[in-house]
């Protein structure tokens, strides 16, 4: 019976077998609002007290780092071998809808300066003291900004400046997704780079997400993921390519709850993982 | 030469480092060699003792005071934790973090490996395989350089039982279809003419040490105590000058008599063998002048149950490891240079139709032994490496020393809680965790493993800018996911290996010699046998 307990410790089943009765409210994939989100979204986000940093259902986000920090580290560095503990020194990025900071930390910690914009104050706030209680070593390189992202753009200063413009699973909460590329595409310099994890419009992402997750498993609220919302990799790609964009790789993803890891996979059917690089110029007019 | 000799006498005082003539020569000396006493009969020092009485009694009077804090300690710096604190150095991330490895023997003087090498030297009785995967492990270290020319490249295995010329004989690795199937890349072995390489273990540590930035060593410096209290996210350490660190994360490389294992919750399953094992430098017989002496023997003697093995060290030199009943040793020890050599030769050679016994057992083998005789046609002997074993000719004098066999593990765990903490904080890694019979040469290589794939988890955690170091919840759930995969990874090579070891020597004893000749042609078994053992 011990060892049972202990292999289900390890191998990460007790969340499991524990959450459904604690999430209710405290969950939600970090939302971040745009004018074009539903307005109570981002209400109902800040009365739910997140715990972004240890709770039980926001594992597999924090998990996701496993897959999306290397991703995007590498893709700025342009996958040359790390030589020293802070490879990401002079460059910037910016978490668009950055929760409570669960992807900004990592990477202000390889020494990127970090900009986290989330809609939500509370997230904000959340992050915000993450920050100052336990990674206060990061203050001089990580700043949050309670902002939605055409917002942000509305101010020039901000134009042509970041390295990496980062939407972690963000995209499936937007309602205007060509809106939301433009900023994005405004922010990046040219040649930069605009990284996006979200979920496909797939059968087999409604099952696994919508049904089983929220409906089934209630490990998420019922109504964070919205199938009509929900975009599969070639719209995407054609969303992006028309806003002076060239798509660099499209890759799949897989969460192995048991071991709560994630992978690399050839499987884009669920979530999946797109990185495209901003044109020199704006030639790419296509009709 | 002889600062090297003396050199290595006086640093190796462990028990365990016994690699000098008369220093031990019984394993009764061994066994009662005074720091394993010392952690036997007193662990919680710094409790019981009056001198004690003005320092903190355990980790709760420690509040408000600092004591130097580490994110690393490593305790033992034998093979294993050396090779885990160069991976460390080595790392731009780890390289940056505070480490502290303990080692309670004195440090040895530098070593010139370089100049070693156009000297005449005694070779050590203490020497160990490395498979391919180490060897690799020691190439991206940037040590093997230093170690290859002292290195003796083996070509090939031949394991027998009953008849010589009905043994199994393992070549290097050919590559095979299944090395596309394999997705896995620590399954993938470099490609390389031999099988394994014999080398000192004393070269293999100086070499490491003069790698090492020693200024993360303390030397001759013992951990006494170890304390935590719940919830508290560090360990706190005492050592044997009496002064305190603290600690984020433990590492026990402390051998097979760990203070660290002993000190946490991680169990220990252990079982004499009633084995003891003889080492020792031969000069052996040559084949032809072109014989290069690449081959590594072993023999199950099927009639006294000895193991012997026979591992090639130079043109004319090798070493060997001789297993034997326990009850022996101290005859065996005594006897003379020249019985000596004529037991090891009776081991090499003698048939065992000789001592034919009439147990049903051995009446049952011998049936299927000859009844398999007539299904396989013989014609092994055109694949052995040599026609006839190696003849012993002479030992070193004074070479001889033995050890108690023991199989010990903490598996399927290797991380654990320290006693009176309520968090994960210490990993086993080695001999501590797992400690095997010598026979298939694997207890160096498994350490290895642990040492690299523990690194490479680290590395990969602080490379995707993880805080696995700090005094908070989520970074301590951080660290237990890493070493929680580290101990995943481990086990699906430790325990195939430790049950394969451990069923060897009654396999070959009990099956019947023709089924070893049967499995000798299986090629692609063979093969994938060889990939597993020289895997990570
Ligand atoms: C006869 C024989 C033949 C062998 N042949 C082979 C072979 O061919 N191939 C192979 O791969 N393996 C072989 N092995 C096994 C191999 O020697 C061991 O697996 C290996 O040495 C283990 O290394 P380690 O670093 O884990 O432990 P050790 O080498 O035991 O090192 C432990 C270190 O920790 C130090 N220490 C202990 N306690 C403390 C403390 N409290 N504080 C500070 N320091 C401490 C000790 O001084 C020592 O330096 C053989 C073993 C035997 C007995």
């Amino acid at each position: 019976m011990v060892i049972l307990m202990r292999f289900a410790v390890r191998s990460n089943l007790l969340p499991w077998l524990l959450s459904s009765h604690q999430t209710n409210k405290s969950l939600t994939v970090g939302v971040r609002n745009l004018s074009t989100v539903l307005p109570d979204e981002v209400s109902f986000y800040n009365n739910a007290g997140f715990d972004w940093w240890s709770g039980i259902s926001m594992k597999p986000l924090r998990a996701l780092n496993q897959l999306r920090v290397p991703l995007i580290r590498d893709t700025l560095t342009g996958g040359r071998k790390l030589t020293t503990s802070k490879p990401l020194n002079g460059y910037s990025c910016i978490d668009v809808g950055c929760g409570g900071g669960l992807l900004c930390e990592p990477l202000a910690r390889l020494g990127a300066s970090v900009t986290g914009i989330d809609p939500s104050q509370s997230s904000i706030q959340a992050a915000e003291e993450h920050r100052d209680w336990f990674s206060s070593s990061l203050s001089e390189n990580l700043n949050y900004k309670m902002t939605s992202i055409e917002d942000f753009v509305v101010n020039e200063s901000h134009h042509n400046q970041f390295d990496a413009v980062v939407a972690s699973e963000v995209l499936e909460h937007v309602q205007d997704l060509d809106l939301f590329i433009k900023c994005c595409e405004k922010l990046i310099k040219p040649g930069g780079n605009l990284i996006v994890t979200t979920i496909n419009q797939t059968l087999a992402a409604y099952i696994i997400d919508i049904l089983i997750a929220e409906k089934v498993l209630g490990l998420i609220p019922q109504g964070t993921h919205q199938y009509e919302l929900f975009i599969s990799p070639t719209s995407l790609q054609k969303l992006v390519e028309h806003n002076n964009f060239t798509v660099r790789s499209i890759q799949g993803m897989m969460y192995n709850p048991l071991s709560s890891r994630w992978s690399w996979s050839k499987c884009t059917a669920n979530n999946y993982a797109m990185v495209a690089v901003k044109d020199a110029k704006e030639t790419k007019q296509n009709s | 030469m002889l600062s090297f000799l003396r050199a290595s006498s006086r640093a190796n005082l462990s028990p365990y480092h016994v690699v000098i003539r008369t220093l031990i020569t019984t394993e009764n000396i061994v066994e009662s060699a005074p720091e394993k006493k010392l952690y036997k009969k007193d662990p919680p020092v710094s409790s019981s003792e009056p001198s004690d009485s003005a320092l903190p009694a355990s980790g709760m009077s420690t509040f408000g005071e600092q004591f130097p804090h580490y994110d690393i300690v490593i305790n033992g710096g034998g093979i294993v934790g050396l090779s885990f604190l160069l991976y460390l150095q080595q790392s731009p991330f780890l390289s940056d973090r505070k480490i502290l490895l303990l080692e309670s023997q004195k440090d040895r003087p530098p070593v010139n490996l370089g100049e070693l090498i156009n000297q005449e030297r005694l070779l050590s009785n203490r020497v160990s395989s490395l498979t391919l995967a180490s060897k690799q492990f020691f190439n991206n270290l940037d040590v093997w350089s230093n170690l290859e020319p002292y290195a003796k490249p083996t070509r090939s295995m031949h394991v027998w039982s009953t008849k010589y010329s009905k043994g199994i004989t393992f070549t290097p690795h050919r590559i095979s279809f299944v090395d596309n199937l394999i997705k896995d890349s620590r399954c993938h072995i470099p490609g390389d003419d031999n099988l394994c390489y014999i080398i000192e273990n004393d070269i293999i540590l100086a070499g490491l040490r003069n790698k090492i930035r020693s200024d993360c060593i303390r030397f001759d410096s013992k951990l006494t105590n170890v304390d935590a209290i719940p919830g508290d996210t560090t360990v706190e350490l005492t050592l044997s000058d009496e002064s305190k660190i603290t600690t984020n994360l433990l590492i026990g490389c402390d051998g097979y008599n760990s203070f660290v294992r002993q000190s946490s919750d991680i169990n220990y399953f252990d079982l004499d063998l009633s084995q003891s094992a003889i080492v020792g430098t031969v000069q052996i017989s040559k084949e032809s002048d072109l014989d290069e002496n690449d081959v590594a023997f072993q023999r199950f003697v099927p009639h006294n149950r000895n193991v012997l093995a026979l591992l090639p060290l130079t043109q004319n030199f090798a070493s060997f490891v001789l297993s034997v009943p326990r009850n022996q040793v101290n005859g065996l020890m005594e006897l003379s240079d020249e019985a000596f050599v004529n037991l090891l030769n009776e081991n090499l050679f003698l048939d065992a139709n000789v001592s034919k016994n009439q147990s049903m057992l051995s009446f049952v083998t011998n049936t299927c032994d000859s009844l398999l005789e007539k299904i396989i046609p013989s014609d092994a002997a055109s694949s052995l490496p040599r026609i006839n074993p190696p003849q012993v000719i002479s030992i070193e004098p004074e070479s001889r020393a033995s050890f108690p066999l023991k199989f010990g593990t903490t598996l399927p765990w290797m991380v654990g809680t320290v006693k009176g903490g309520d968090k994960q904080k210490c990993i086993l890694i080695g001999d501590s965790a797992h400690r095997v019979h010598p026979l298939a040469g694997q207890g160096l290589n498994l350490g290895l493993g642990d040492a690299e794939i523990l690194g490479q988890y680290l590395d990969e955690a602080l490379s995707n800018g993880q805080d696995i170091f700090s005094d908070n919840e989520t970074s301590q759930e951080q660290l237990n996911q890493v070493l929680y995969n580290v101990e995943r990874q481990r086990q699906f090579k430790l325990i195939p290996m430790m049950t394969a070891i451990h069923t060897m020597q009654d396999l070959f004893t009990y099956l019947p010699s023709n089924v070893f000749t049967a499995f000798n042609k299986l090629n692609f078994v063979k093969n994938e046998i060889v990939r597993f053992a020289n895997s990570r």
